[in-house]
């Protein structure tokens, strides 16, 4: 029953957008007559996204003109780099932004800023290749892996949580190469490095040069799975303030990730549009797009991936806060659940 | 500020017994109360260590239904790989577990009945579905049972152990929030565990202090005031704050102290009644005496003149004797006014030197009456005295003199020496004799009045007996003193130290200053 | 000859030091109490008078302070005969004027030396 809600939602709510994802038709988009009649305009008319590079993102930007007919008629993806997110974020330079929720928590922890998690967006995404050496994760006990390029980054909070889970201490057992993407690809191929901790498009490219095989696939494997990997979240003010405009943003992005998960050749080529992605990446991001549930936000609580991650970084030393804290703090999930009672579902 | 506490304590109408007693209950209070505290922290840990346990149950059993839930499943894949009556059995029985399962989940889960119905739930459609997978096994349908293993039961399996998860994550959070406020409660609770100790620590101490000054303080002063009563001041009263035993002590210590003042101004005014009687009376006797030797002078002048020598010798007698009498008279007269406080002191500036040279001129006879010699040392440094020349020149006298009366062929050495050795600048003047000397037990009653060594001494040298006294209160009036050393048979050594400059007058004698006017009642 | 006033209540006393003096050469006039003394200091121009201290009508003091205020007898010498050389008596005599002092009883050798002395001063400027 459950995993046919995203069919049963699509049936009613998403016909006439199925029929429009075509990529110049997406304007045309019919809003909902029910909900839009009794829901007031947004208080704000301009929306700020935090643009990153990531291409599991594509929910926002597909979002667009969905966020014109819910009545944002400026909307802005500013670009900032990873590593001044979170500056950026209490200079209030965003409103609304997606990221991977362990890392936001780690920036939380140790920079705290005015966040408030509205949503999951998608699960998986990160998969942990293994050299031919290796045959589990346990293997990596005293080996050289890449985890990113940099320490405590996304790639190497997912990386540390997933030795840790089998009783490695991620700090000491495995040793790290700090180094760009194409110079640790280079490494894995010479066998300089056993492991490599890929996001999209890195797994499909590896695995299409005939290289490593793949050790944990975050979107399938558990218990990473059963968890949201990248999550929604505002500005605490934004969301104090415009609780209308917040509530129609998320619906437009929750929208759209139903349509990067019926539609994944649509996204990619708006990713490419929105010079997220090169024209090259777009046979590596095509089949990453199409594997990760982007499906999961009605059924996963996103609570329970803070709790999860919280834990599991707490369990290695890399956050001191407990859970309840980040919940108490730096949740907000009256939207989403407002959002599932619009859409029908009984969660 | 810092002594307004023991004044409280002191003023608190209570005996000395209570508040000891009140302040060792406060004490023993407060270690109590001190107890109190540490066990209810150590309670709080005690709880709090509970509910973790409690927390780790819920995890165990999470697990548990997790762990019966893919057994469940490995049942009927294999009831269907095998479709024998024996497995696909096994398969319903396996079902019951569940249900023991969830009853305990309901036991452990009272907090969590919205997701705990979710999962009862979610279990009831598994239960039904394998159920129908079974039926299909048993009547052969295996590709229906297969599909429906598949499409239905695996999903719903997923569901569950998400759902299982989500609450061992809760109640991970939940014993990780537990060991925060654990951590936060203990931080705490050794900060008031500090601060309680310190606290009554500190309250202890003040109240010790504050009990201990309340009593010291007033000993303190009594004590003083005892040692003021024992010097002759009666003029102070000991004021305490104390309302208890102290207070009393302190009260008939002043009572005592006037009484004791009025029994000294009594007495006092008894002994000066006896001096102003012995003052009037030397000077009624003087009058008929100063006849007595001038008459008998004048018959001697008389005699020589006409002729008759023969009468000279007995008025000799007379008149040594009338002398005698009056020096006798003198010494008393001194001694009395001393006595009465009538003696002022006149200072004046003078040459130390040419007073030495005077009086040691005046005991020339003296000298040579007993046929000794005299040698006397001078400090070339001695200048000027500011003191009354009266007194010291009697000092110097009466020693000189009292040199001669002991010395028969012997040397008497005068040493004055200007003694810059400490605060103030001393004149030191010792008379040295070659004479008698004294036993110890003479030169005990030495400065004594009326006392000369003993009798047979009075008789054999004469004397008062007054002047070593005399002696000694004038040098003391002055603000100096005497010392005497002395061997028998071998010589005798008085040392005088007088200040340089005249000190104020000295408490004792200032008594004379309310006495009158002096002069007249001589 | 030289001419003393002695001053004197003590009848014994002012006959006894009277004929002593006499007899050694002196001319001497007696006045029995202060008033008389300073009366007759003044009348009988005396070249040295003798005070005693405690007199009746007007001690020696104020006798010697007034004496030593009238022009006519400031300049004669007066030696003070104190009871006793106790308690400041000298300081007071001298105090008040007096060129002298001594104590009583007299010693009459001493006496005739001060008297001496004060004679011969007076003579010389």
């Amino acid at each position: 029953m459950k995993n046919k809600k995203a069919d049963g939602w699509s049936r009613r709510e998403f016909l006439g957008g199925l029929a429009l994802t075509g990529a110049a038709a997406v304007v045309g988009w019919r809003p909902d007559l029910v909900t839009a009649a009794v829901e007031p305009p947004p208080e704000t008319t301009r929306l700020r996204f935090h643009k990153g590079k990531p291409a599991c993102w594509a929910p926002i930007y597909v979002a667009e003109p969905l966020l014109r007919e819910e009545g944002f008629t400026d909307v802005q993806y500013v670009f900032g780099p990873q590593t001044e997110v979170g500056k950026m974020f209490s200079e209030g330079k965003f409103d609304l932004n997606v990221g991977f929720s362990a890392k936001t928590m780690y920036n939380l922890e140790h920079q705290p800023y005015p966040l408030k998690f509205l949503s999951g967006l998608h699960v998986g995404c990160y998969a942990l290749i293994g050299s031919a050496r290796t045959r589990s994760v346990r293997d990596l006990k005293g080996r050289t892996v890449w985890a990113g390029a940099i320490e405590n980054d996304g790639p190497h909070l997912f990386f540390s949580t997933i030795v840790a889970y089998v009783g490695l201490d991620p700090r000491t057992d495995v040793n790290y190469v700090w180094v760009d993407k194409d110079e640790a690809i280079r490494l894995f191929r010479d066998g300089k490095i056993d492991a490599f901790m890929s996001f999209p498009p890195g797994a499909h490219e590896l695995r299409h040069n005939g290289l490593g095989h793949l050790l944990i696939d975050t979107n399938v494997d558990k218990p990473w799975s059963q968890y949201f990997c990248c999550m929604v979240a505002g500005h605490s003010d934004f969301i104090r303030k415009n609780p209308i405009a917040t509530r129609r943003a998320l619906r437009a992005i929750l929208k759209a990730n139903d349509i990067v998960a019926r539609d994944p050749e649509t996204a990619a080529r708006i990713l490419i549009e929105r010079k997220v992605i090169k024209e090259s990446e777009y046979v590596h991001i095509l089949p990453e797009l199409k594997h990760i549930p982007y499906n999961m936000w009605r059924d996963y609580n996103p609570e329970d991936t803070i709790r999860f991650y919280a834990l599991r970084m707490r369990e290695i030393g890399t956050i001191k806060s407990n859970p309840q804290q980040f919940i108490d703090q730096h949740a907000d999930w009256r939207f989403m659940n407002e959002l599932k009672k619009e859409f029908g579902i009984t969660w | 500020m810092k002594n307004w506490l023991p004044r409280l304590v002191a003023k608190a109408p209570f005996t000395v017994h209570t508040k000891l007693i009140g302040a060792f209950f406060t004490i023993a209070a407060l270690l109590i109360i001190f107890g109190i505290v540490v066990i209810q922290v150590l309670s709080g840990i005690n709880r709090r260590s509970e509910e973790l346990s409690q927390l780790r149950r819920k995890v165990a059993a999470f697990r548990r239904l997790q762990h019966d839930t893919t057994a469940q499943l490995y049942s009927v894949t294999s009831a269907l790989l095998s479709p024998e009556e024996q497995t696909l059995e096994s398969s319903l029985r396996q079902l019951n577990e569940f249900r023991y399962d969830l009853d305990r989940l309901q036991f452990v889960t009272r907090d969590e009945v919205e997701l705990f119905n979710k999962i009862r739930k979610e279990h009831e459609q598994l239960v039904q579905m394998i159920i129908k997978v079974v039926e299909l096994t048993r009547g052969h349908e295996f590709t229906k049972a297969n599909e429906l293993r598949l499409t239905k039961t695996v999903p719903l399996a997923d569901i569950l152990e998400r759902l299982t998860n989500e609450m061992v994550n809760r109640a991970e959070a939940d014993m990780e929030a537990k060991v925060d406020e654990s951590n936060r409660a203990y931080m705490t609770s050794r900060w008031v565990v500090i601060g309680f100790a310190v606290g009554s620590i500190g309250l202890a101490i003040l109240l010790g202090y504050a009990v201990s000054s309340s009593l010291m303080g007033p000993v303190k002063l009594m004590d003083n005031q005892l040692r003021q009563i024992a010097s002759g001041d009666f003029s102070k009263r000991v004021e305490v704050p104390n309302r208890d035993e102290l207070g009393t002590l302190a009260d008939n210590l002043n009572r005592m102290n006037n009484k004791l003042r009025d029994l000294y101004q009594q007495l006092d005014a008894a002994s000066r009644h006896k001096s102003d009687f012995l003052a009037n009376m030397s000077h009624e006797l003087r009058t008929p005496l100063n006849a007595i030797i001038g008459y008998s002078e004048m018959l001697m002048e008389e005699a020589e003149d006409r002729d008759r020598k023969g009468s000279i010798p007995d008025l000799q007698k007379i008149r040594a004797s009338g002398k005698h009498l009056l020096e006798l008279i003198n010494a008393i007269l001194d001694i009395s006014k001393i006595e009465a406080g009538k003696v002022e002191l006149f200072p004046e500036a003078f040459n130390v030197k040419a007073l030495i040279e005077e009086v040691s001129g005046t005991v020339q006879p003296l000298i040579e009456k007993n046929s000794n010699i005299i040698a006397i040392n001078c400090d070339d440094d001695l200048g000027d005295m500011y003191a009354d020349i009266t007194k010291v020149r009697q000092i110097l006298f009466n020693l000189l003199s009292n040199a001669c009366k002991f010395t028969e062929h012997g040397t008497i050495t005068l040493d004055a020496v200007h003694d810059y050795s400490e605060r103030t600048s001393r004149l030191l003047v010792s008379v040295i004799d070659t004479g008698i000397g004294m036993t110890e037990e003479q030169m005990g009653k030495l400065f004594q009045p009326f006392s000369q060594a003993d009798i047979q001494t009075a008789r054999k040298f004469g004397g008062t007996g007054l002047g070593l006294a005399i002696t000694r209160q004038f040098c003391e009036m002055m603000g100096g003193d005497i010392k005497v050393r002395s061997e028998r048979g071998r010589g005798t050594a008085f040392t005088v130290r007088l200040p340089m400059a005249a000190p104020p007058p000295r408490a004792d004698a200032i008594s004379s200053a309310t006495s009158g006017d002096s002069s007249k009642s001589v | 000859m030289p001419r003393i006033l002695l001053v004197e209540d003590n009848e014994m006393n002012l006959d006894m030091l009277s004929r002593r003096l006499k007899r050694k050469g002196y001319e001497v006039v007696i006045a029995g109490d202060g008033e008389a003394g300073v009366a007759m200091a003044a009348s009988e121009r005396p070249d040295l008078i003798l005070m005693d201290m405690s007199l009746p009508v007007l001690d020696g003091w104020e006798a010697t302070r007034r004496l030593k205020g009238m022009p006519e007898t400031a300049t004669v010498p007066v030696i003070a005969l104190t009871s006793h050389a106790m308690a400041g008596d000298r300081e007071k005599a001298m105090g008040a004027g007096c060129d002298d002092y001594d104590t009583k009883p007299v010693d009459f050798e001493r006496l005739l030396v001060k008297i001496e002395a004060l004679l011969k001063k007076q003579e010389k400027p």
